[in-house]
This record gives C-alpha cells, structure tokens and sequence, in this order.
C-alpha cells in the first residue's frame, strides 16, 4: 500500500497480483471451522470514554469441543495500531480468564486516556485487547512473538498455527459512540430464519472448496442484512462512511463468497456433512471498519 | 469474486496487448553524403603524408558532432584530422526519408601541399612529393557512386572517400544522441531501435528492450517496475528528450506511453552518468522524439483487437515537418463482458490512450526548433462486490486512472562547429486518481520544467559543458488512508484500523547547475570531470554531486588491431524525498536527500569483424535512505528518517555479435543488492535482489524478408520474507501475518525462451508485416509470488503465465 504515493499505476498493479494469487491458490476456505477459531469479540459500546468500563462478549467457535484455557491481557495506547505493535507494549502478562464468567472479559479505560494526546495521535488512541484460547495448558514462555505458551495434553508446545490469539481495538473517543451494525434478519431459501430454528437439508457430498461442486438441489440461498451503514463527521473532523460486510462461517459445508458487503450480501450455502455429522453450525458476522460487530448463529441439520 | 476467470481475462488482455506494438517494417536506408569538404592547415613541423582513419558521428542534419580517430597517422596528422573532421558537413543518413542520426568510417589521405609560388629562392622546409596544387577528389581504386564535389584549392587536406557507404554499415552502428552529445558515460548503451523491434517477448515495444540490458533485473508479474543494478524503482528515471514523465507503461505493465514509431534514440545509463541527470540514484532512460518527415506524406495505421493507431506526418513547408499520432485501446469494447459476473461488475474497463504531436521548424542550417505535445491516460475501474477474505477493506470500488499530458519547446541552436546550444521547456500536468475500496487518493501536479545545455569545443583537446536543469512542480494530494506502514512489516488486514484524510498543496521548487569538462590530453583518452549542484524546497538543502568519467582507447582500432578500451566512472548522486516524504502535515520536514556513491570500471574489447565484448564492475554505496518508522501520532502514521543504508556491488558483461544476416546478444549480470533499517543493523539482501541476470538474444534473416527471432531470460528468484502464522485481527475478522526472517527465503528462478518469426512484403507505397511470436515456448511454470492460506499456516506457488502464441500485423506508408 506504501507505494501508492509514488506511483500512479500502482492499484492497478495491486489489482494484478491479487488476480494472479487468487487464481493459483487452492486453500480450504476460511469460512470452514473445524477446530477452535476466534471469530469476534464485541466490545460495548465501540468507541468508549475515558474513564468508562467497556464489556466485551466474545463469539468463538470450538467445534470438537475441546477444553480450553483462555488467557486475556491489554495494551494502552500502542504505538501503532497494528497487532504487532499491541504485543510489543502490552500493560502486564497475559492472565487467566474464564470467558464463561460474567464481566470477565471487561476493559476500564483510564480516566487521563487522552490528555496529553496531540490531535494527530488521536485517531489512533485505543486499548487493545488480546484473547488466548489454548486447548492445553497456559505455560510461561513465548509463542512467535506472543508472550505466553500452551501445551498440550502429552506437554509439546503449542505452534502458533494450533494456538489462536487474537486482538480487538477499544478506541478511546470523548463523544463518538459509533453503533455495532445490526443484523436486522437472516433469510434461508428466501424465507425469514430464526435463531431458535434449525434447517433440515440435504447434504452434498465430498468436501470441495467450491459451492460450484455440489448439486444444484444442495445449494441454498443464504442472505443477511444488516441495518444501513452509518456516514458523516467525526469528532476529530474527518469524514467518514462506514463500510459494514458480513463474514460467513460453517463447522461443516461451503459458502459461495467467504464475505460479502452489506447491502449486497446474498450467499448460498451447501451443507457437506457425513452421517455422523448431526448439524452444522453456522456462524454470520457482520463488522463495521470502525470496531463494530454483530453476529448470527445458525443451525443446519441432516434430514 | 471468480478470479480465475478474471485471471484468464487479464491474462489474454496482457498477451495481446503487449502484442499491439506488432512487426516494425523494415527500413529503407540511405547513407549519408559528403556535401561541405573543408581546407585544412598542414600540421606545421610535420613531413611526409599520412594516412589518418577516423569514426564520425553525425546528427540528423549532417552535422559532425563527434570525431574519434581509428587509426592513427601520428600526432600530428590526428590532429588536424579531428579538427578538419569536425567541420565536414554531409547529406544526414535517412531511413524511409527521414533524417536520422547516424555513425560512419571516414578517412583523410593528408599529403604536403604544393610549394608557394612566392616562395623565391628559399626552399621549401617541407618539400612535396606530390606537386599536383588540386588534386582529384577521388583517388581511391574503389571510387564512390555518390562523388564529392572538388575541395577547394590551395593547401588541403585531401577527404579521401573511404569504402562506399552501404546501408549495411550504418545499420551495423548504434542510432546516436542528435544534437549535442552528452558526455561519454562510462556506461551508456544506446538502443538500435530497428533492432529491438523484433526482440521477441517485447512484443514490439522498444521501452520494453531495456529489460535485455545488463544490470536491470526482471520486474515482478505485472508491476512494470525499472529496477536497474540493485536500486529500488522510485529511484531510476525516464525522460523523454530530458522532460520527465511520471509512468513509461500503460495500465502498469504492458506497452510503453511513448510508441517506438516516434523515437529517434534511446539511451540507457545503469549507473554513473553524466551532470545533466540529477534527482535520482538508480539508473536513466532517455528517450527522444524523432523529426517529422520532410520529404514526403507518410503515415501508419495499425489495428488489432487490442488498440488502434494512426500517424500521419509530413511536410508544412520546406523546412518545417509537422507528426500527429494517436492510439487507444478498444479491450473496453469486450473484456468488460468478460470481466463481469455475480461477485464482479466493471465501472470502467481498462482502457488507454498515448497521443504525440510534434511541429519542427529548420530556422536556419544552425537552429531548429520543435514543439511537441505528448501523453497518456490509463483507466481501469472494477466493482468488487466480495471483499478479499483476507483483507475486507479490498472491496468496493478498486481502480480509477492514471494520466499525464506534456507539452515542450525544444531550441536548438549550433551558432559553429564549436558551440551547440540546446534548450527545452515542458509544462505539464500529471493527475492520479485512484481508490482502494473506502480509501484512495487524487493527486494533482502542474510541472514546469526548463533544460539548457551548452557544449562548446574550446581546443582540439578540451571542450566545456554547462547547463541548468530546473524543476518546479505544484502538488494538490487528498488521500483516505489507513497508516503508513513500518518498513519490514508483514501483512496486515486494513480493515478496522482507523482511517486518516489528508490534503496537501505542496510546492516544490529543483534547481539544478551542471557543469562538466572533456579533456582529451591525447587523442585516447577522454576524461570527464563535472559536478551538479541541486536545490530541493523541501529539504531547504542544497547538495553537491561531483562526478568523474574516463574513457582510455588503449589500442584504438586500425587495420591491424581491435579496438580495446577501458572506462570507468566516479560519482555521487543525490536523490530529494517523495512528496509523501516530506510534505508538510503529511512527512517529516526535516527529512533529508538520500544519496549513493557510484563507482565502475570497465573494458571494452572488440574480438573480431562483428563482435564486441564489454566487461563492467560496479559497486555503490546507498546512505541517507528513507526509511518509515510506525507513529501514527503523526498524520499519516509514519516518521520519516534518513538511517536506511544499502550497498550493491556486481559485474556486468554485454556480448553482442552481428553479421549481415545474424546478430546475437548475450547480457550476463552477477550483483548483489543489500539494505539496512538502522546503521547498528546487519545488512539483509534487497527485497529487489536478483543474483543471476542473463538474456540472450538473437535473430537471424532468413531472406525474402523473413526474420527468425529468439529470446531466453533466467533471472534469479526474489527473496521473500515467509511468513511463519498469524494472529486474529479480531476487527478485521482476518489475520495478520507473523514475518519470519526477513527476506531469508527466495522464489524458484524464472527462465523462459520466447521465439518469433516475421514476414514483411513490400507493395509500391506501403509495407506489411505480420509476425508470430510463442511467448515462453517450453511453458515452463515460473514462481511469481507465494499464496497464503487464511491463517499463514500454508503456501502454495503463484505460477506466471504458460506458453502463449501471439499474432500481430502491421501496415506502414
């Protein structure tokens, strides 16, 4: 992105290598969950005040049911807003937590958060937020640059490619609130979806990467919309027009687009799951580019 | 999003676009001759005759602008050749009757003149062998068909027509700088433009031919991106007739803004040139605009499915030529189609136009003046409706345009055989406007720019030369954006980060003063001390940039000999900042120019009738380079500091081979090009380093006008930085990469052999020609960059493109 002030025909390159890396790659998607996953990790509200208690709901996804062992820390005011950057100046050691306790996963946002602040650091002032699932043992020690380790039942050290860590921005603002993008409804072949209402639909069979692979009479059409994106001034001056998409995910099954944006985001779903798959899960999340996140969990079932 | 299917697209549309160039007919060629002979002191003190050989350089008037002796008659004689040399005056060489610049054979028979009749009883101190006062203009055994008119009488010395002039040896010269020679560079390869035209895999684009050259390493897929002996691209400049245009390709990689139909010359410097280039520590292409025709009506129209071209020029008068020439693509007219689906629509297809005009006046023998308008404009604008998985913010609206619209003045005046005075004056503006989904940037620049270089011969042995280069530009930037990123950072989603916008109106304001000497103590060696002092407004810094270059004919070329010479070079060259660098509210203001010491040394050696082999090492040392560092308490999320360093060091062989009917050029580079962020930090290879660079091209006439053309590359792969895993941007819902060890892990090497045949008929008042070209004939699958899975946790190859024929025809008047 760097070099797109010096050269004028520089998105157009970046149009071409991302063609080109696109088309020779044959990943599993990321949609596909199948072991533990971070997916979101809502914080109430956005943008908060100084002085304010932030409450954080994390959505992850633990599909073999796995025990985990959750860790937690912060980072105030990094020097970047990068993830990197969070880690290299986090507040404390990464402690314990127990996601499943009430208020635990909470952030208070020190009264001085922003005096001292010159206007152009302010865009950039932010708590992070770092969350660890480890299905291990939290141990001492370090993990690529993260500062904990997890071990497993046999005591081998967890690579980072088996241990997920995330991090969320809390950005600290005087008056800004922003509001978390709302899914207003999720609709199934058309029809209203509630949460409490699992589908049953065929299954198509194999696991391919591409929707294009499984019959016709599997595909099913999957929209989520979401509450119109918010536009206009922020307390720094700056204008903004929020961008909002909707990410999918599956424990079992393929989407016709990983993400799509919010306006425009009608899928289709083909659920690839064996007999000893009862359900799938599926988990809808739809972000602002300004911090904010909702969700829908959906279940699908064989017949 | 199918990608694939817009890979195919874009695929197709690279091979055929960059086949739209299509076959160059193949010239009508005419020697020079000898129209204005001159009378010349016999060197006094000397005896005898002598026979002197020299090679003439000679413009697109006829005019000498060099001479340079080949075999020598003696001190003496040389001489008086060289200064006698410098005042013939010929009919130019032409090629399909336009004037061209051209290099030839000439040669003096210098005999005693002939006893004064006044000379009483005092004999003569140099009594003549030869007592005939006028002699014949042609006393060669092989007597030219195009004679000289007699030289006038009294003492003389006696231009002796050397074996006649076939077009054979003029095409056997490389096409040389009109007007005023800069001085000569250690390394200055200037393109044989007919030649090039049939390299294949250039798809005819002359531009593209540098990529042949030694010392510039092979771009990454699709960037179109200069890299010239281990420099990062932004520090390597293109000119056109020394104006600076802001891109040389269209739509990033594909043909050159300026077609090759309307260039006379282009002239590569790696490294090491001369004082009139400044503002850049990489390397120079310098290209030139050709006349008009003055004899007659020509034209060109060419159509194919990817652009359309039509130039007319022609006489205005006698002595003024005036060129229109304009191109565009049509891919608009169907990719667009191709392009769309349900994750895709085009808001604006990739399209292009180049358009030149040019009107040239002969004020005088002495003076032209030319005024020439040129640019470009590239547009290519999708809609993205499914967001990269990897990074939601590339979604949305991605593309916009890229344009640029020049107009020069260009004066040149020649008041003697020993002064030449060239001036240039472009205006011009540049506009960018470009998104990446909610992000993007516009950016506006007006630039004035003003060239004058003054070459005066002052003796025999010294000729001084001086010049002003100016530049001033003014710049309207407004960009949203996520922060700059720290150099050395691995890849990260945009998405969340908070966004910044920012406005800039930015005047710069580049002086430069130039000023050189060209001392030929003898006539082997030329030395080249000059210095170029800069000014930059936004560093407030004026800097000073030495330089020195040599050039030793340590056995000149005679009948008996082959040429062997040595050349070197010493300088420094300062580079000012990137406007981001160092605009107020947006960069540091006290960010400084960034500079790099040249150093080079090379042989040339002919080995045989043909064949010629040149011999470079270089080494440069990089300081002051800007690096970013993360502080995103400033407004674009970046500091700014001079502490990068890096260094390159290499060697360089070019081997180029030509007969009538086969030439063959092998350019072979081993170099290695090392950075550091911080002073106290070890050196890492260049993110641009290419160890290996080989091309080897050929391509042989088969008669009846069918030409057989072949081309293999192997270059080095990149290095690349692996990524080890990732962490959950839990904003972003996306991963950002964990970096490993910088730039410790290299792609496959790319090789690759293109092959071309062409077939050109001539009709009374036009030509055709029509080629095929099989682009990496072997399909071998080069590496072009590595593909990650969601989480960095695996990598697959991103292969180029396979074998690809491509088909072009091309009619000419």
């Amino acid at each position: 992105m760097k070099r797109w002030f010096a050269s004028p025909s520089a998105p157009l390159r970046l149009l071409g290598l991302l063609l080109l890396a696109a088309c020779g790659a044959d990943f599993e998607p990321g949609s596909r969950v199948h072991d533990v996953r971070l997916l979101a990790l809502r914080a109430d509200p956005p943008f908060a005040r100084p002085g304010e208690r932030v409450e954080l709901e994390l959505l992850f996804a633990n599909p073999q049911q796995r025990a985990l062992s959750w860790a937690k820390g912060t980072c105030t005011q990094p020097p970047a807003s990068t993830l990197d950057a969070c880690l290299s100046a986090l507040d404390g050691p990464l402690e314990p937590f127990d996601p499943e306790e009430a208020g635990a996963l909470g952030v208070d946002v020190p009264e001085d958060a922003l005096d001292g602040l010159a206007d152009g650091e302010r865009p950039s002032a932010l708590i992070g937020v770092v969350v660890v699932a480890c299905p291990g043992e939290l141990a001492g020690g370090e993990t690529a640059g993260v500062p904990i380790a997890c071990r497993d039942e046999r005591g081998r050290a967890l690579p980072i490619g088996e241990l997920p860590v995330g991090i969320k921005r809390v950005f600290v603002r005087e008056r800004d609130r922003n509001a978390q993008p709302r899914i207003t409804r999720v609709l199934f072949d058309g029809e209203e979806w509630p949460e409490d209402e699992p589908r049953r639909v065929a299954s198509c069979a194999g696991d391919g990467y591409e929707i294009d692979d499984c019959p016709q009479a599997t595909r099913h059409a999957l929209s989520v919309q979401t509450e119109p994106a918010e536009r206009g001034r922020d307390e720094l001056g700056g204008e903004y027009r929020e961008q909002i998409v909707v990410q999918f995910y599956a424990s079992h099954g393929v989407f016709g687009s990983e993400v799509r944006i919010a306006g425009e985001a009608d899928n289709a779903f083909a659920l690839q799951a064996g007999p000893e798959d009862a359900s799938a899960t599926l988990w809808l999340v739809a972000r602002d580019d300004r911090g904010g996140v909702d969700w829908a969990v959906r279940t699908v079932q064989l017949p | 999003m199918d990608a694939c299917k817009l890979l195919r697209g874009a695929a197709a549309f690279l091979a055929i676009a960059i086949s739209s160039s299509a076959a160059g007919a193949h010239a009508q060629l005419v020697p020079p001759q000898l129209i204005e002979p001159v009378a010349v002191e016999y060197p006094p003190g000397a005896s005898g005759s002598a026979s002197v050989e020299l090679e003439l350089t000679l413009d697109a008037q006829g005019a000498v602008t060099d001479a340079m002796i080949t075999r020598s008659g003696g001190e003496a004689f040389d001489g008086a050749a060289l200064a006698a040399a410098r005042r013939l005056r010929f009919a130019p060489a032409q090629r399909d009757g336009t004037p061209i610049p051209a290099r030839i054979p000439f040669a003096f028979e210098i005999a005693p003149p002939p006893p004064s009749p006044d000379a009483g009883s005092t004999p003569s101190p140099n009594p003549s062998p030869n007592p005939n006062p006028n002699p014949s203009p042609n006393p060669s055994p092989n007597p030219s068909p195009n004679p000289s008119p007699s030289p006038p009488a009294g003492p003389s010395l006696q231009p002796v027509r050397s074996p006649p002039l076939e077009p054979e040896l003029i095409g056997e010269v490389e096409l040389e700088v009109k007007g005023a020679p800069p001085l000569r560079e250690p390394t200055r390869h200037s393109l044989d433009l007919e030649q090039v035209r049939t390299v294949p895999g250039n798809g005819g684009d002359v531009l593209r031919a540098v990529e042949s050259m030694p010392g510039v390493a092979r771009p990454a897929w699709g960037s179109g991106e200069l890299i010239v002996r281990g420099a990062a691209p932004e520090d390597s400049l293109v000119f056109v007739d020394g104006t600076p245009i802001p891109f040389a390709y269209h739509l990033g990689d594909t043909n050159s803004v300026v077609p090759g139909d309307v260039l006379e010359r282009l002239d590569f410097y790696p490294g090491n040139f001369g004082p009139h280039f400044g503002r850049g520590m990489g390397g120079v292409i310098d290209v030139g605009l050709r006349a008009p025709r003055r004899d007659r009506l020509g034209g060109l129209a060419q159509v194919d499915v990817v652009d359309g071209r039509l130039m007319v020029e022609g006489p205005l008068g006698e002595r003024t030529g005036v060129l229109l020439a304009a191109r565009r693509s049509w891919l608009d007219a169907w990719l667009g189609e191709a392009l769309s689906d349900a994750d895709t629509s085009v808001n604006a297809a990739p399209v292009y136009w180049d358009a030149q005009a040019m009107i040239e006046h002969e004020v005088s023998r002495r003076t032209r003046v030319r005024l020439s308008l040129f640019g470009a404009d590239d547009r290519f604008e999708l809609l993205i409706k499914t967001p990269d998985s990897r990074d939601p913010a590339l979604a949305g609206t991605i593309g916009g345009y890229s344009r640029f619209l020049r107009s020069q003045l260009r004066l040149e005046h020649e008041p003697s055989e020993r002064v030449r005075w060239h001036n240039t004056f472009s205006w011009g503006v540049s506009d960018a406007d470009q998104r990446f989904g909610s992000n993007g940037f516009a950016w506006r620049t007006h630039e004035f720019a003003a060239r004058s270089d003054l070459r005066v011969q002052l003796v025999p042995a010294l000729a001084l030369l001086a010049g002003v280069d100016a530049l001033w530009s003014f710049n309207d930037v407004r960009a949203r954006f996520q922060p700059y990123p720290e150099d050395g950072s691995a890849d990260s989603p945009y998405f969340g980060r908070p966004a910044r916008s920012a406005r800039a109106d930015v005047a710069l304001k580049r002086p430069a003063l130039y000023a050189g000497l060209e001392l030929t103590p003898v006539p082997a060696l030329k030395l080249m001390p000059s210095v170029r002092a800069d000014y930059a407004s936004d560093t407030r810094d004026v800097t000073l940039d030495p330089r020195m270059a040599a050039r030793w004919d340590v056995i000149p070329a005679s009948e008996h000999t082959l040429r062997t010479s040595l050349k070197g070079g010493l300088g420094l060259y300062h580079q000012p900042p990137q406007i981001e660098h160092s605009a107020p509210g947006l960069g540091n203001e006290d960010v400084d120019s960034s500079r790099a010491l040249h150093a080079s040394l090379g042989l040339e050696q002919a080995l045989a009738d043909g064949l010629e082999l040149s011999l470079e090492g270089f080494y440069k040392r990089l300081s002051q380079l800007i690096v970013a560092r993360a502080d995103e308490s400033r407004l674009i999320g970046a500091r700014f500091v001079n502490e990068g360093e890096g260094r390159v060091y290499g060697g360089e062989l070019l081997a180029r081979y030509r007969v009538d009917w086969l030439q063959a050029v092998l350019a072979y580079t081993l170099s290695r090009s090392e950075r550091r962020d911080r002073p106290d930090e070890r050196y890492r290879v260049f993110e641009l380093d290419q160890t290996h660079i080989l091309s080897l091209l050929g391509s042989v006439e088969l008669g009846r006008r069918w030409t057989l053309g072949a081309r293999f590359r192997y270059v080095t792969g990149r290095p690349i930085t692996p990524y080890v895993g990732g962490l959950v941007d839990l904003d972003a819902g996306a991963y950002a990469a964990i970096a490993g060890e910088p730039y410790s892990e290299r792609l496959r090497a790319f090789h690759q052999l293109d092959l071309r045949i062409e077939k050109t008929w001539d009709f009374s008042v036009w030509t055709l020609a029509a080629y095929l070209e099989l682009r990496n004939a072997y399909d071998h699958r080069s590496v072009e960059n590595v593909a990650y899975s969601y989480d960095y946790s695996e990598q697959k190859p991103v292969e180029g493109l396979p074998i690809l024929p491509v088909l072009g025809v091309r009619g000419e008047l």
